[in-house]
């Protein structure tokens, strides 16, 4: 399934997502997208990334166009292993790195039997 | 992979692409590029094309490319004749595998973009730029192509 693809004016931005013993990271490419333009939410279950670049240059007759859409965004649920307040992001080159951290493992309680 | 003709200077004509690629939206971006989109861009490696911009006004063409992850230093731009030569490779920053892998959809890899430019250039003075991942070129036109007044004497 490809979903590199433009729904409306929104493109859905590819991403990788690997995980790690202690952590779940995510990359998107949303070229374009200034640091201002980014912005991440959290709710409930779901992290929506979503980001907007600026439209064709202002004064310029447009010769040939591919890249349309000028909005990304993009849905993900957590699993229960993503600790919801661990959540970090950078944004370079034009792809956004996301660092979940899984939720440290507690180690099982012992309870004594009198 | 089919055979591809080599045309010298990776000849496309951005308007003749236009008209296919208007129907063809979707097969541009397939990862596994069939015989169309490899004769169409001279591909290398059929694995990625960045998507382009050509924009004018009367004293330039700017050319704008998507190129998410890819330092500027894996970027090769040259111009012969009317045509923009950019060329490049996407490399693997992280590493993932068939262990670690929940997805895998963005592409890498060499890539090569030919553009038809609309008007010649004055190929000395080009500068460009690569923020957030966004490469700019901006190719001033030649003094003689821009629009001038004519005035209309008597």
């Amino acid at each position: 399934m490809d979903e590199r693809m433009e729904v409306g004016k929104e493109i859905v931005p590819v991403v990788n997502i690997r995980e790690e013993p202690d952590r779940v990271v995510l990359t998107a490419e949303m070229p374009g997208v200034e640091k201002e333009k980014l912005d991440i939410r959290v709710e409930g279950d779901e992290v929506t990334i979503e980001g907007s670049r600026s439209p064709s240059p202002a004064g310029m007759r447009e010769i040939y166009r591919e890249r349309r859409a000028d909005a990304y965004r993009r849905r993900f649920v957590l699993g229960p292993s993503i600790d919801r307040s661990g959540i970090d992001a950078q944004l370079a080159e034009g792809v956004l790195t996301l660092t979940l951290r899984k939720v440290k493992a507690q180690t099982p309680k012992k309870i004594k039997i009198s | 992979m089919a055979l591809i003709k080599w045309k010298s200077g990776y000849d496309l004509d951005p308007l003749e692409w236009f008209t296919d690629f208007r129907s063809g939206l979707d097969r541009l971006f397939e990862r596994s590029v069939g015989p169309w989109g490899a004769v169409k861009t001279g591909l290398l490696d059929g694995a990625w094309v960045p998507g382009v911009d050509v924009y004018e006004d009367a004293d330039k063409i700017v050319v704008k490319m998507d190129v998410p992850g890819i330092p500027k230093g894996d970027i090769e731009l040259s111009v012969q004749g009317d045509t923009l030569l950019i060329r490049g490779e996407k490399k693997r920053e992280e590493e993932v595998n068939e262990e670690n892998c929940h997805r895998l959809e963005r592409s890498y890899g060499k890539f090569q973009r030919a553009v038809r430019l609309p008007a010649p250039v004055n190929s000395d003075k080009i500068s460009a730029s690569c923020r957030d991942g966004v490469l700019e070129v901006t190719l001033p036109k030649r003094e003689e192509v821009k629009p001038r007044r004519i005035e209309i004497s008597g």
